[in-house]
């Protein structure tokens, strides 16, 4: 009695009775055993115990510890682990295990707004109330295959959408009762659109600003709950805002738009990336950015045909090389990352890329942790799971070997204290060397090899030489062998003695008789990988395999280091001032620090600069050309997935800004024409566009290096044809506007809105503190501050426009509206409404000689530019077009070629006027000391056709020089052929590859749509 | 009066009434009077350079061509001299694999002439279409583009082009050259769009099969075809093929890539026809085999951007070079975006290969005598030679620069054509506006 008390008290303290809810069929089975693991080298948080014993009763770790040290329960079940291995499973946390998919809903085309019926969010794309559980169907096959790969819980929810919903974290196991461990884990975000056939967003942007503005609205929901109307989107967005928040974005660059999303909101995002992170790991760690990383890595290209293999880039052979050591860069530069196995096609995969990235110099210990504790802690699960410790779950794995060794097989996945077994056949080791006897008379020789249930035999009964193929089968503990010898034909059923196949022995029929055969078994043919080591798991102590040279940006024409800026002084060139200088010939520049220190004749560096004259080189130039750089008005390179956010009529809440291209190949090619900035402008598909991005093209640093510190912001207007979609075939005519009419009433409505906006913040404002706590925050409306940026003067429009009629329009509009129209651009018809251009103070930059492409269009002229400069319009060429773009001085010449130009007033206007329109021409724009260092070398006459760009100077630094351009072609083709070489090797050693393919040329214009 | 006092009175009646109506300028009277243009620097198109020249036109041709410092030029002969001191004179530039006279505003499909349905249309001929009421063409000429072959594009076997002289009053005075050759688009294989979709790309590997397998099918039928004697019933597609057969009308293969250059070089190893290659983007890496066979090339527009990402940035401008290099008949094209009104832009093509090294004069010929050879045009037009069509023009400076380019007269098998445009007259109208509003 006094016993059964004691362990009843020890039942009460460590567990409770078991106290089932639902009614049972039949009598009541135990489920909550002990199993005692026993011998086992056990891996814990970082370190093994070796001989351990682990316990586990029902789904729950009992014990665990060393042998000896923990008391075995006597009614265990006990399993003897001798020389085998204990993890903890591992946890999937992007994933759509078993989702069943929903059909998207297809309306009209174009479908303005969401076929979602109810109190949802008004754009299709966003769902946070979407939660993992209500689409989920356990999946049996996809759970054999996760279990497979080791893993125990998955967190799943649909991958569709921009805001996806709540995933669920369920356990691989076949019990539905079991299954589900929490049902909301995380909030899931991605840049991709998904299912939605919603016009908005059509772009990346678009995408960004969706989720910005919602989350805008749901903090101002949240906020106003009891006089708005309840909206289930919204409220689950701000409800769940404490979990996890993870978001699928793609590329390193837009891991980083999407830390800056997460920045604003305080979103702590885990962000789900493609494995290109690597390219700029730098600038992730200054991010603080938490990644989640694919494993999965290209396959070699199929390059055996070097006419084909033209079309490959540098960019995808390098990211092929690259790809597998992205793990052990991110780790060494301890940028916080865990795994997911997405993406990947088999188990064989999964284990092959993670030991890829253990040989490259992740430690095992590390693979393990980002598979299991830091995925654990992520899903806020750690007290339940991720480790093998007293309390939490019984979800661990049995390996043969250490785990990601290459020998290593997993033997059983127990999800929730059920046992999976995974490879029963392989614990069996049966190849080897056996002697076999047969009716203990005949002696043979066996060799067996193969593994993976895959197996062959070859016979003798003269010992090495001389071996004749047999046929074996191996199921289970089973094995069947037939042979012919000596004219008789063997066959031999039998048993294998044990796990180590120590002995086979069974009967065969020989003779019409039945004798017996045994086989004893000499060696293996495994040599037993080199005995692991469990006292070397110190990480930073593991050698860091050097990873393959990285350039900036990581393509052709990408820098081995990032170049410094230099002070030269430019000897006898022909200098174009763009100041009252004019053009000067044989002149001195100085250049220091990346600005103009000093512009003249014959300077003495010893009177003028004794301080920074030995750090000066000297460039003579005699014969050259040296101006400022070219400045691109309208420029749409560098842009990434849509340059057009042509989903609604007003987006003035895009920016392009969030979505700039560092190692778009146009930046290099344009430097080659001279060009040092851009203003990189949205397109023309919507009245009002979104805000531009002013760059400078710093070859080499990431977008945000490249913006132009301090610009003003600046949007993108248009009118015409584009914004009424003449041109966008038969089914786009519901959009409104569909006539230059309602144009017009598009842009008064949009200001009268943001007119009013701005008058419920300067209220909110001017209250005071007292009344404020009584009422609650206006709404941020994204698409409205920048429209009140405007009227404040604070933000400035760029406009497209061609028909003199509307240019006439939106002047009037703006005048009502008390602002400016900064630029009309296009503005091909501008010569006829030079006057009133001049009188409202729009400046207008155009092309050279486009027309005749649109019916609007029909009216252009090349004389354009000389008429609107004659008439003191401000005036530029711009390009619109990544070719032209590196050709704006022979563009600019036209404007001496047709009208009354002069060459200095045709050089301003790709220079000294864009920096004008910009607001830039206080540090761009001319040659003036204290100025930007933005020069170019010129060969020739700058107008010339025969000039060519020698160099291209950025605040000081060459980044672009037409030797080194040469030197770098040639690097690029050495680079390519060793890649070529090894993707060869790769291919020659039955690595599966991949068809060539090229890179999508995304050279927009204004009117292109991203598809 | 006397007639010719009428016909200037006509004529300026007529000119006031093209101002007036900003129309098209009226082609100009066949050439009555012989002309001298004296002392123009003369690109002569075959390489040469005559600083100081004399050339002369008589009845619609050119009858002289001397160099003034060398010889004394009996300046009698001729009605008219025009003095053209320092300026330059040309043959006309010539523009190939045009869209000129079958679009006026590309977005506007009434206006679209170019494209027909279907695969293999030898038989559709640009010919009728062609449009010399064009808005187009005037402002073309004004840059010493006078000649331009007209081509339709799309399908397999586009159609027939024709080269057509910009200036006439229909296409039947406009031409040049009827139906001059046919044009081929080889197919590529593999998808246009890069993608890693094995499915793709398989699809797009078996259709260049199927592709070729219907270009083989076509020709082979088509050869066979040529050798009846008599046909009651006609297949005009085949019909459409006598001329090339009989090398009559050459082909035009259109392929830039370098596996669709070398398949089309060795399919037409077959047959005995005249081939051109138009485009050649990578032609740079199979000269041997376009040597071999002499096959010359019209090479993509020179201003556009390399076709793959890590090809040299120069690589398009280079490309003239590269192949002349080679000793291939290289002439240059304008086909592309924003292509029928950008063909004024033709010379610059040439001005950019002279840039990145080739001969100034070669360059020249690049779109002049090049051209005309390649289209076949040689014993008319492409070079300022004694028995050739005087279709030529004289600029200001340098005609192959922006900046110096500045036709002052033109001239179309003798006759002296009018330079005005629509874009002109817009020019005057709004300046004029302006100047009246200072008065």
């Amino acid at each position: 009695m006094k016993y059964f008390f004691s362990v009843l008290s020890f039942f009460v303290v460590f567990s409770t009775f078991a106290q089932e809810w639902k009614p049972v069929n039949g009598v009541r089975s135990l489920d909550k055993l002990y199993h005692s693991f026993e011998n086992a080298t056990i891996y814990q948080n970082g370190s093994y115990i070796e001989d351990a014993v682990l316990i586990t009763k029902g789904n729950k770790i009992f014990k665990i510890g060393k042998k000896g040290s923990v008391e075995i329960p006597s009614d265990a079940i006990r399993h003897d682990l001798q020389g085998k291995f204990i993890w903890p499973s591992f946890i999937e946390i992007y994933s759509d295990f078993g989702i069943q998919k929903m059909e998207a809903k297809k309306g009209p085309s174009p479908q303005l707004e969401s076929l979602k019926e109810g109190p949802y969010h008004y754009n299709q794309a966003v769902h946070p109330e979407t939660n993992g559980l209500d689409q989920f169907q356990y999946d049996q096959k996809k759970a054999e295959q996760y279990r497979k790969m080791g893993f125990g819980l998955v967190s799943t929810i649909e991958k569709d959408g921009v805001i996806r919903g709540t995933s669920s974290l369920v356990a691989l196991n076949e019990d539905d009762d079991k299954q589900l461990i929490e049902a909301s884990t995380a909030m899931h975000y991605s840049f991709y659109k998904g299912n939605s056939r919603q016009s908005y967003p059509t772009s990346l942007m678009g995408i960004i600003a969706l989720i910005r503005q919602a989350w805008y609205d749901a903090i101002w929901y949240s906020a106003n709950q009891k006089e708005t109307n309840f909206n289930a989107s919204l409220e689950a967005l701000h409800k769940h805002k404490d979990l996890p928040q993870i978001i699928d974005a793609g590329s390193v660059l837009s891991v980083m738009r999407a830390q800056k999303v997460s920045d604003e909101f305080d979103l702590g995002y885990w962000i789900k990336t493609d494995g290109t992170d690597y390219q700029r790991a730098d600038q992730l760690k200054e991010l603080n950015t938490q990644l989640i990383i694919p494993l999965t890595f290209p396959k070699p290209y199929d390059v055996s045909d070097p006419f084909d293999a033209l079309r490959l880039p540098l960019s995808f052979m390098k990211h092929w090389e690259l790809a597998d050591h992205n793990p052990a860069i991110l780790n060494k530069k301890e940028i916080p990352f865990v795994f997911t196995a997405d993406g990947l096609e088999s188990e064989k995969e999964f284990f092959k890329n993670v030991q890829r990235s253990i040989e490259n110099g992740l430690s095992r210990e590390a693979a393990i942790d980002r598979f299991t504790m830091e995925v654990a802690k992520i899903l806020k699960v750690d007290d339940r799971t991720g480790s093998l410790e007293v309390g939490k779950l019984v979800n661990f794995l049995v390996t043969s070997d250490s785990l990601f060794s290459e020998s290593n097989q997993l033997v059983s996945n127990w999800v929730l204290g059920e046992e999976y077994v995974i490879d029963l056949e392989d614990e069996i080791d049966v190849s080897g060397r056996y002697s076999l006897n047969i009716a203990k008379k005949q002696q043979f020789d066996l060799e067996v090899s193969g593994e993976d249930r895959k197996y062959s035999a070859k016979i003798s009964d003269k010992g090495e030489d001389d071996f004749k193929k047999a046929k074996l089968s191996i199921e289970g503990n089973r094995v069947n062998l037939v042979f012919d010898f000596d004219t008789n034909n063997y066959r031999l059923s039998g048993t294998i003695s044990d796990s180590l196949s120590r002995i086979w022995s069974g009967k065969l029929i020989l003779n019409n008789e039945w004798s017996d055969w045994a086989a004893i078994k000499k060696a293996s043919s495994k040599s037993k990988e080199q005995e692991f080591d469990t006292s070397k798991v110190d990480s930073a102590a593991q050698e860091i395999v050097k990873a393959p040279k990285i350039f900036y940006p990581n393509m052709a024409y990408g820098w081995d280091s990032l170049p410094e800026p230099k002070g030269i002084v430019f000897r006898n060139a022909t200098v174009w001032t763009n100041e009252e200088e004019g053009i000067q010939k044989k002149h001195d520049v100085v250049i220091h620090d990346g600005k103009i220190k000093m512009v003249g004749y014959k300077i003495n560096l010893d009177i003028m600069f004794p301080e920074i004259k030995d750090e000066l080189e000297e460039i003579d130039l005699k014969g050259k050309h040296l101006t400022s750089g070219i400045i691109d008005e309208h420029s749409h390179i560098a842009i990434d997935k849509g340059v057009n956010e042509a989903g609604e009529s007003i987006t003035s809440e895009v920016r392009i800004g969030d979505v700039i291209d560092s190692d778009d190949i146009n930046i290099y090619r344009q430097l080659s024409g001279g060009v040092t900035a851009s203003q990189l402008l949205h397109g023309s598909a919507n009245p009002i566009g979104g805000q531009s991005a002013l760059i400078k093209l710093r070859w080499g640093k990431s977008p945000e290096e490249m913006k132009i510190e301090g610009a003003d912001g600046f949007i993108k207007f248009a009118l015409g044809e584009n914004v009424k979609q003449s041109n966008w075939g038969d089914r786009n005519t519901v959009r409104f506007p569909q006539t230059r009419m309602g144009t017009e009433q598009v842009f008064y409505d949009a200001f009268h809105r943001a007119d009013e906006y701005r008058d419920i913040k300067r209220i909110r404002e001017a209250q005071k503190p007292k009344e404020r706590k009584l009422s609650t925050a206006p709404r941020v409306d994204l698409e409205l501050e920048a429209l009140a940026e405007i009227l404040d003067s604070q933000r400035f429009i760029t406009c497209h426009s061609y028909i003199q009629s509307e240019i006439n329009m939106l002047m009037h509009v703006a005048d009502s509206m008390d602002f400016t129209v900064n630029t009309f651009t296009h503005i091909l018809e501008g010569y006829k409404v030079a006057d009133k251009m001049k009188e409202h103070g729009v400046a207008a930059s155009t092309f050279s000689d486009w027309w005749a492409y649109k019916f609007e269009v029909n009216d252009a002229i090349p004389y354009n530019a000389a008429i609107l400069n004659e008439q003191g319009v401000l005036t530029g060429i711009n390009s619109d077009d990544a070719e032209m773009g590196r050709r704006l001085n022979q563009e600019a010449a036209k404007g001496v070629k047709y009208g009354v130009m002069s060459e200095e007033d045709a050089w301003k206007m790709v220079t000294l006027n864009p920096a004008k329109m910009l607001h830039l021409d206080d540090r761009m724009g001319s040659i003036k000391e204290g100025k930007d260092a933005d020069l170019v070398v010129w060969s020739d006459h700058p107008l010339s056709i025969y000039a060519q760009a020698e160099q291209t100077y950025i605040d000081g630094i060459c980044y672009y020089d037409q030797e080194r351009s040469k030197e770098l072609a040639k690097r690029n083709i050495a680079e390519r052929e060793r890649l070529i070489k090894l993707m060869l090797q790769a291919a020659d050693s039955g690595q599966p590859t991949q068809k060539v393919k090229g890179k999508n040329n995304k050279n927009y214009h204004c009117n292109d749509l991203e598809q | 009066m006397t007639w010719s006092n009428r016909y200037i009175l006509g004529l300026s009646f007529m000119l006031f009434a093209l101002l007036a109506e900003a129309q098209i300028p009226q082609p100009a009277m066949p050439q009555s009077k012989s002309i001298l243009l004296l002392n123009g620097k003369a690109h002569l198109g075959n390489g040469e350079l005559i600083d100081r020249s004399a050339i002369g036109i008589v009845e619609g041709k050119i009858d002289m061509v001397l160099a003034a410092i060398d010889v004394r030029v009996d300046t009698t002969k001729y009605d008219t001299i025009i003095h053209v001191d320092g300026q330059h004179v040309y043959p006309s530039f010539i523009a190939p694999n045009s869209r000129l006279g079958l679009v006026e505003i590309d977005a506007v499909r009434a206006s679209r002439d170019y494209d027909e349905v279907g695969s293999m249309n030898p038989h559709v001929r640009a010919l009728t279409a062609y449009n010399t009421e064009s808005r187009i063409s005037p402002t073309i000429r004004s840059n010493g583009v006078l000649i331009a072959q007209t081509t339709p594009i799309g399908g397999r076997i586009s159609g027939t082009s024709s080269i057509f002289q910009l200036e006439g009053w229909n296409w039947e005075d406009a031409v040049l050259r009827m139906d001059d050759g046919i044009h081929l688009n080889w197919p590529i294989d593999y998808p246009w769009r890069p993608t890693n979709d094995p499915k793709k790309i398989k699809e797009a590997k078996d259709n260049y099969q199927k592709d070729l397998k219907e270009i083989k099918d076509f020709f082979v039928k088509a050869e066979a075809y040529q050798k009846a004697d008599y046909r009651l019933e006609k297949d005009l597609r085949m019909e459409a093929m006598t001329a090339v057969f009989k090398k009559e009308q050459k082909i035009f293969i259109h392929a830039d890539r370098v596996n669709q250059i070398t398949d089309a070089i060795y399919f037409f190893d077959d047959y005995d026809l005249e081939i051109v290659l138009v485009g050649g983007y990578e032609s740079w890496l199979t000269t041997e085999l376009l040597k071999d066979r002499n096959i010359p090339i019209i090479l993509r527009r020179v201003h556009s951007l390399p076709m793959n990402e890590d090809d040299e940035v120069d690589l398009p401008y280079r490309l003239p070079k590269i192949l002349s290099e080679k000793g291939l008949l290289v002439g240059l094209e304008n086909s592309g975006r924003m292509e029928a009104m950008g063909t004024r832009n033709l010379p610059f093509y040439a001005g950019t290969a002279a840039a990145y090294g080739v001969d100034k004069e070669e360059a020249v010929s690049m779109i002049t005598l090049n051209t005309a050879m390649i289209l076949g045009v040689e014993d008319r037009v492409g070079s300022l030679e004694v028995g050739k069509d005087a279709t030529l023009f004289v600029s200001k400076g340098d005609a192959l620069d922006m900046r110096t380019n500045d036709v002052t007269h033109a001239f179309v098998q003798g006759k002296q054509i009018d330079l005005d445009n629509p874009q002109k007259y817009l020019y005057r109208k709004y300046r004029a506006k302006y100047q009246s509003q200072e008065n």
